[in-house]
Protein backbone atom coordinates (compact mmCIF):
# COMPACT_ATOMS: atom_id res chain seq x y z
CA UNK A 1 0.00 0.00 0.00
CA UNK A 2 3.02 2.23 0.61
CA UNK A 3 4.50 1.06 -2.68
CA UNK A 4 0.82 2.00 -4.51
CA UNK A 5 0.87 5.63 -2.18
CA UNK A 6 4.58 5.93 -3.50
CA UNK A 7 3.55 5.42 -7.19
CA UNK A 8 0.84 7.80 -6.84
CA UNK A 9 2.87 10.53 -5.77
CA UNK A 10 5.69 10.35 -7.65
CA UNK A 11 4.77 8.92 -10.92
CA UNK A 12 6.08 11.96 -13.01
CA UNK A 13 9.50 11.76 -11.43
CA UNK A 14 11.21 8.10 -12.20
CA UNK A 15 14.34 8.92 -11.00
CA UNK A 16 12.95 10.36 -7.44
CA UNK A 17 10.53 7.25 -7.25
CA UNK A 18 13.58 4.99 -7.85
CA UNK A 19 15.59 6.61 -5.26
CA UNK A 20 12.81 6.73 -2.79
CA UNK A 21 12.32 2.81 -3.53
CA UNK A 22 15.88 1.95 -3.13
CA UNK A 23 16.20 3.39 0.29
CA UNK A 24 12.50 1.76 1.29
CA UNK A 25 13.24 -1.87 0.24
CA UNK A 26 15.74 -2.90 2.65
CA UNK A 27 14.02 -0.92 5.41
CA UNK A 28 10.84 -2.80 4.62
CA UNK A 29 12.73 -6.33 4.82
CA UNK A 30 14.30 -5.09 7.76
CA UNK A 31 10.74 -4.67 9.55
CA UNK A 32 9.26 -7.71 7.86
CA UNK A 33 11.98 -9.82 9.36
CA UNK A 34 11.67 -8.33 12.61
CA UNK A 35 7.74 -9.43 13.03
CA UNK A 36 8.49 -12.47 11.98
CA UNK A 37 11.42 -13.46 14.45
CA UNK A 38 9.75 -11.42 16.92
CA UNK A 39 6.55 -13.66 16.76
CA UNK A 40 8.68 -16.69 16.13
CA UNK A 41 10.46 -16.31 19.41
CA UNK A 42 7.65 -15.30 21.07
CA UNK A 43 5.76 -18.71 20.42
CA UNK A 44 8.99 -19.97 21.46
CA UNK A 45 8.60 -18.62 24.69
CA UNK A 46 5.63 -20.18 25.42
CA UNK A 47 5.92 -23.54 23.99
CA UNK A 48 9.28 -23.64 26.73
CA UNK A 49 6.88 -22.58 29.18
CA UNK A 50 4.27 -24.87 28.89
CA UNK A 51 6.46 -27.74 28.64
CA UNK A 52 7.87 -26.87 31.58
CA UNK A 53 4.64 -26.40 33.23
CA UNK A 54 3.70 -30.10 31.89
CA UNK A 55 7.07 -30.97 33.36
CA UNK A 56 6.56 -30.68 36.65
CA UNK A 57 3.01 -31.41 36.96
CA UNK A 58 4.06 -34.89 36.18
CA UNK A 59 6.29 -35.71 38.71
CA UNK A 60 4.02 -34.41 41.79
CA UNK A 61 5.76 -35.90 44.93
CA UNK A 62 2.54 -36.48 47.21
CA UNK A 63 2.57 -37.49 51.32
CA UNK A 64 -0.02 -40.06 52.11
CA UNK A 65 1.28 -40.87 55.50
CA UNK A 66 3.47 -39.30 57.86
CA UNK A 67 6.92 -40.10 56.51
CA UNK A 68 5.63 -42.00 53.92
CA UNK A 69 6.09 -39.93 50.36
CA UNK A 70 4.88 -41.68 46.74
CA UNK A 71 6.07 -40.43 43.17
CA UNK A 72 3.72 -41.47 40.75
CA UNK A 73 5.45 -41.44 37.36
CA UNK A 74 3.60 -41.45 34.16
CA UNK A 75 4.90 -41.08 30.39
CA UNK A 76 8.22 -40.92 28.99
CA UNK A 77 11.41 -39.63 31.25
CA UNK A 78 14.07 -37.89 29.34
CA UNK A 79 17.22 -37.17 30.77
CA UNK A 80 16.08 -34.01 31.76
CA UNK A 81 12.46 -34.95 33.38
CA UNK A 82 14.56 -37.53 34.96
CA UNK A 83 16.70 -35.20 36.29
CA UNK A 84 13.73 -32.86 37.43
CA UNK A 85 12.24 -36.10 39.23
CA UNK A 86 15.41 -36.56 41.20
CA UNK A 87 15.64 -33.38 42.68
CA UNK A 88 11.84 -32.83 43.48
CA UNK A 89 12.13 -35.85 45.09
CA UNK A 90 15.02 -35.00 47.45
CA UNK A 91 13.72 -31.84 48.00
CA UNK A 92 10.26 -33.35 49.21
CA UNK A 93 12.33 -36.02 51.64
CA UNK A 94 13.96 -32.97 53.25
CA UNK A 95 10.67 -30.78 53.68
CA UNK A 96 8.48 -33.67 54.47
CA UNK A 97 11.11 -35.86 56.19
CA UNK A 98 10.04 -38.97 54.86
CA UNK A 99 11.75 -42.38 55.99
CA UNK A 100 10.05 -44.19 52.76
CA UNK A 101 9.29 -43.16 49.86
CA UNK A 102 7.55 -45.63 47.16
CA UNK A 103 8.61 -44.61 43.80
CA UNK A 104 5.66 -46.25 41.30
CA UNK A 105 6.59 -46.92 37.50
CA UNK A 106 3.19 -48.36 36.45
CA UNK A 107 2.82 -45.51 34.08
CA UNK A 108 6.13 -45.68 32.17
CA UNK A 109 6.05 -47.55 29.41
CA UNK A 110 9.42 -48.41 28.22
CA UNK A 111 12.95 -47.42 30.10
CA UNK A 112 16.71 -47.33 28.65
CA UNK A 113 19.92 -48.03 30.24
CA UNK A 114 20.31 -44.09 30.88
CA UNK A 115 16.84 -43.92 32.73
CA UNK A 116 17.56 -47.01 34.64
CA UNK A 117 20.96 -45.92 35.92
CA UNK A 118 19.22 -42.73 37.12
CA UNK A 119 16.41 -44.44 38.63
CA UNK A 120 19.40 -46.64 40.39
CA UNK A 121 21.10 -42.82 41.51
CA UNK A 122 17.88 -41.61 42.48
CA UNK A 123 17.64 -44.73 45.33
CA UNK A 124 21.21 -44.05 46.40
CA UNK A 125 20.65 -40.23 46.86
CA UNK A 126 17.37 -40.61 48.56
CA UNK A 127 19.35 -43.55 50.88
CA UNK A 128 22.04 -40.52 51.74
CA UNK A 129 19.20 -38.21 52.87
CA UNK A 130 18.05 -41.26 55.14
CA UNK A 131 15.15 -42.46 53.06
CA UNK A 132 14.26 -45.91 51.88
CA UNK A 133 12.79 -46.44 48.04
CA UNK A 134 10.41 -48.95 46.99
CA UNK A 135 9.82 -48.96 43.20
CA UNK A 136 6.67 -50.52 42.13
CA UNK A 137 4.89 -51.68 38.81
CA UNK A 138 7.64 -52.29 36.79
CA UNK A 139 6.04 -54.07 33.82
CA UNK A 140 7.57 -57.07 32.74
CA UNK A 141 9.34 -55.21 29.66
CA UNK A 142 10.96 -53.28 32.19
CA UNK A 143 11.93 -55.79 34.25
CA UNK A 144 13.47 -57.56 31.58
CA UNK A 145 15.50 -54.39 30.39
CA UNK A 146 16.93 -53.64 34.09
CA UNK A 147 18.17 -57.34 34.15
CA UNK A 148 19.48 -57.39 30.45
CA UNK A 149 21.43 -53.44 31.21
CA UNK A 150 22.65 -55.18 34.38
CA UNK A 151 21.55 -52.14 36.37
CA UNK A 152 23.10 -53.10 40.16
CA UNK A 153 19.17 -53.87 41.65
CA UNK A 154 20.40 -54.97 45.16
CA UNK A 155 20.23 -51.70 46.04
CA UNK A 156 16.72 -51.33 45.29
CA UNK A 157 13.59 -52.73 46.85
CA UNK A 158 10.71 -54.00 44.31
CA UNK A 159 6.94 -55.10 44.85
CA UNK A 160 5.39 -55.73 42.27
CA UNK A 161 2.42 -53.30 42.86
CA UNK A 162 1.54 -49.62 44.18
CA UNK A 163 -0.94 -51.40 46.83
CA UNK A 164 2.18 -54.09 47.65
CA UNK A 165 4.52 -51.20 47.84
CA UNK A 166 2.36 -49.11 50.33
CA UNK A 167 1.89 -52.45 52.48
CA UNK A 168 5.57 -53.00 53.05
CA UNK A 169 6.46 -49.16 53.02
CA UNK A 170 3.73 -48.71 55.88
CA UNK A 171 4.79 -52.35 57.52
CA UNK A 172 8.52 -50.67 57.33
CA UNK A 173 7.05 -47.42 59.31
CA UNK A 174 5.74 -49.43 61.70
CA UNK A 175 2.09 -49.14 60.99
CA UNK A 176 -0.66 -51.56 61.05
CA UNK A 177 -3.44 -50.77 59.27
CA UNK A 178 -6.53 -52.70 60.83
CA UNK A 179 -10.62 -52.39 59.43
CA UNK A 180 -13.01 -50.54 61.64
CA UNK A 181 -15.81 -52.58 63.40
CA UNK A 182 -19.08 -52.42 61.00
CA UNK A 183 -21.86 -51.01 62.40
CA UNK A 184 -24.88 -52.75 63.87
CA UNK A 185 -22.09 -55.51 65.21
CA UNK A 186 -22.13 -54.13 68.87
CA UNK A 187 -23.71 -55.91 71.02
CA UNK B 1 40.30 -25.11 62.21
CA UNK B 2 38.73 -27.90 64.61
CA UNK B 3 35.39 -29.12 64.50
CA UNK B 4 34.03 -29.20 68.14
CA UNK B 5 33.36 -32.93 68.96
CA UNK B 6 30.39 -32.69 71.63
CA UNK B 7 29.51 -35.77 73.91
CA UNK B 8 25.80 -36.91 74.81
CA UNK B 9 25.74 -39.58 77.14
CA UNK B 10 27.21 -42.83 75.07
CA UNK B 11 27.26 -40.84 71.45
CA UNK B 12 29.91 -38.60 70.17
CA UNK B 13 28.41 -35.57 68.08
CA UNK B 14 30.45 -34.31 65.38
CA UNK B 15 29.01 -31.10 63.95
CA UNK B 16 30.71 -29.61 60.95
CA UNK B 17 30.17 -25.69 61.01
CA UNK B 18 31.96 -24.97 57.66
CA UNK B 19 34.05 -26.04 54.58
CA UNK B 20 37.06 -28.21 55.78
CA UNK B 21 40.14 -28.31 54.29
CA UNK B 22 41.74 -32.00 54.10
CA UNK B 23 43.83 -31.22 56.92
CA UNK B 24 40.84 -30.46 58.95
CA UNK B 25 39.07 -33.43 57.49
CA UNK B 26 42.16 -36.03 58.84
CA UNK B 27 42.11 -34.12 62.17
CA UNK B 28 38.12 -34.64 62.84
CA UNK B 29 38.91 -38.27 62.13
CA UNK B 30 41.99 -38.44 64.08
CA UNK B 31 40.62 -36.54 67.35
CA UNK B 32 36.94 -38.74 66.63
CA UNK B 33 38.98 -41.87 66.81
CA UNK B 34 40.94 -40.69 70.03
CA UNK B 35 37.60 -39.63 71.50
CA UNK B 36 35.62 -42.55 71.01
CA UNK B 37 38.85 -44.92 72.66
CA UNK B 38 38.52 -42.56 75.97
CA UNK B 39 34.66 -42.55 76.29
CA UNK B 40 33.99 -45.71 75.13
CA UNK B 41 31.44 -44.05 73.06
CA UNK B 42 28.32 -46.52 70.84
CA UNK B 43 27.96 -44.21 68.89
CA UNK B 44 29.60 -41.32 66.38
CA UNK B 45 27.37 -38.97 64.66
CA UNK B 46 28.39 -37.08 61.95
CA UNK B 47 26.77 -33.69 61.28
CA UNK B 48 27.63 -32.07 57.50
CA UNK B 49 24.14 -29.79 57.21
CA UNK B 50 26.64 -27.21 56.51
CA UNK B 51 27.96 -28.68 53.87
CA UNK B 52 27.41 -27.23 50.39
CA UNK B 53 29.49 -29.51 48.80
CA UNK B 54 32.10 -32.79 49.42
CA UNK B 55 34.45 -34.02 47.23
CA UNK B 56 36.04 -37.53 47.31
CA UNK B 57 38.36 -37.04 49.96
CA UNK B 58 35.91 -35.72 52.48
CA UNK B 59 33.56 -39.03 51.37
CA UNK B 60 36.91 -40.85 51.80
CA UNK B 61 37.55 -39.57 55.15
CA UNK B 62 34.04 -40.10 56.78
CA UNK B 63 33.49 -43.78 55.33
CA UNK B 64 37.60 -44.16 57.35
CA UNK B 65 35.40 -42.99 60.41
CA UNK B 66 32.75 -45.68 59.97
CA UNK B 67 34.94 -48.01 59.59
CA UNK B 68 37.05 -47.11 62.23
CA UNK B 69 34.80 -46.35 64.25
CA UNK B 70 33.23 -49.67 64.01
CA UNK B 71 36.18 -51.52 65.28
CA UNK B 72 36.36 -49.46 68.39
CA UNK B 73 32.98 -50.52 69.11
CA UNK B 74 30.86 -47.79 67.89
CA UNK B 75 27.86 -47.09 65.28
CA UNK B 76 28.43 -44.12 63.09
CA UNK B 77 25.47 -41.82 61.46
CA UNK B 78 26.45 -39.24 59.29
CA UNK B 79 23.40 -36.75 58.88
CA UNK B 80 22.24 -33.66 57.27
CA UNK B 81 23.47 -34.81 53.58
CA UNK B 82 21.93 -31.34 51.58
CA UNK B 83 19.81 -32.85 48.75
CA UNK B 84 21.92 -30.92 45.74
CA UNK B 85 24.99 -32.65 47.55
CA UNK B 86 23.21 -35.97 47.67
CA UNK B 87 22.81 -35.49 43.83
CA UNK B 88 26.34 -34.60 43.49
CA UNK B 89 27.46 -37.54 45.10
CA UNK B 90 25.42 -39.81 43.43
CA UNK B 91 26.13 -38.68 39.71
CA UNK B 92 29.97 -38.83 40.70
CA UNK B 93 29.89 -41.88 41.95
CA UNK B 94 30.76 -41.21 45.44
CA UNK B 95 28.86 -43.85 47.45
CA UNK B 96 29.38 -44.32 51.04
CA UNK B 97 27.87 -47.50 50.85
CA UNK B 98 28.83 -49.09 53.81
CA UNK B 99 27.19 -46.02 55.55
CA UNK B 100 24.68 -45.28 58.04
CA UNK B 101 22.87 -41.92 57.04
CA UNK B 102 20.22 -40.25 58.40
CA UNK B 103 17.73 -36.67 57.93
CA UNK B 104 19.21 -35.03 60.72
CA UNK B 105 20.18 -35.00 64.13
CA UNK B 106 17.21 -36.16 65.87
CA UNK B 107 17.31 -38.90 63.77
CA UNK B 108 20.73 -40.48 63.94
CA UNK B 109 20.14 -40.59 67.50
CA UNK B 110 16.96 -42.35 67.07
CA UNK B 111 18.58 -44.94 64.53
CA UNK B 112 21.55 -44.93 67.11
CA UNK B 113 19.25 -45.76 70.01
CA UNK B 114 17.43 -48.64 67.92
CA UNK B 115 20.96 -50.18 66.90
CA UNK B 116 22.29 -50.03 70.26
CA UNK B 117 18.54 -51.85 71.50
CA UNK B 118 19.13 -54.48 68.40
CA UNK B 119 22.75 -55.32 69.55
CA UNK B 120 21.74 -55.58 73.16
CA UNK B 121 18.56 -57.96 72.06
CA UNK B 122 20.40 -60.25 70.33
CA UNK B 123 23.36 -60.66 73.02
CA UNK B 124 20.18 -61.53 75.31
CA UNK B 125 19.25 -64.04 72.88
CA UNK B 126 22.43 -65.59 72.83
CA UNK B 127 22.38 -65.74 76.83
CA UNK B 128 25.52 -63.47 77.29
CA UNK B 129 24.64 -59.77 78.21
CA UNK B 130 28.42 -57.59 79.48
CA UNK B 131 27.57 -55.07 81.66
CA UNK B 132 26.98 -51.91 79.51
Amino acid sequence: MLARSLFAKYHGDFEKLSRILDAYEPAANRIANTVAVGFVQERERIIRQQQEAIRELSTPVLQVRERLLILPIIGVIDPQRARQLTEQLLRGIRTNRAKVVVIDITGVAAMDSNVANHLVQTVEASRLLGATVIVTGLSPEIAQTLVTIGVDLSEMATVGDLQGGIEEAEHLLGYKVVPLEEPGTKA
Amino acid sequence: MEVPILKQGHYLIASIQSALTDADLSQLRAALIDKVGRFRAKGVIVDVTALDVMDSFAVRTLRDIAHMARLRGAETVIVGIQPEVAFAMVQLGLTLKGVATALDLEEGLAFLDMQRQVRVDDKRAQGRLDHE
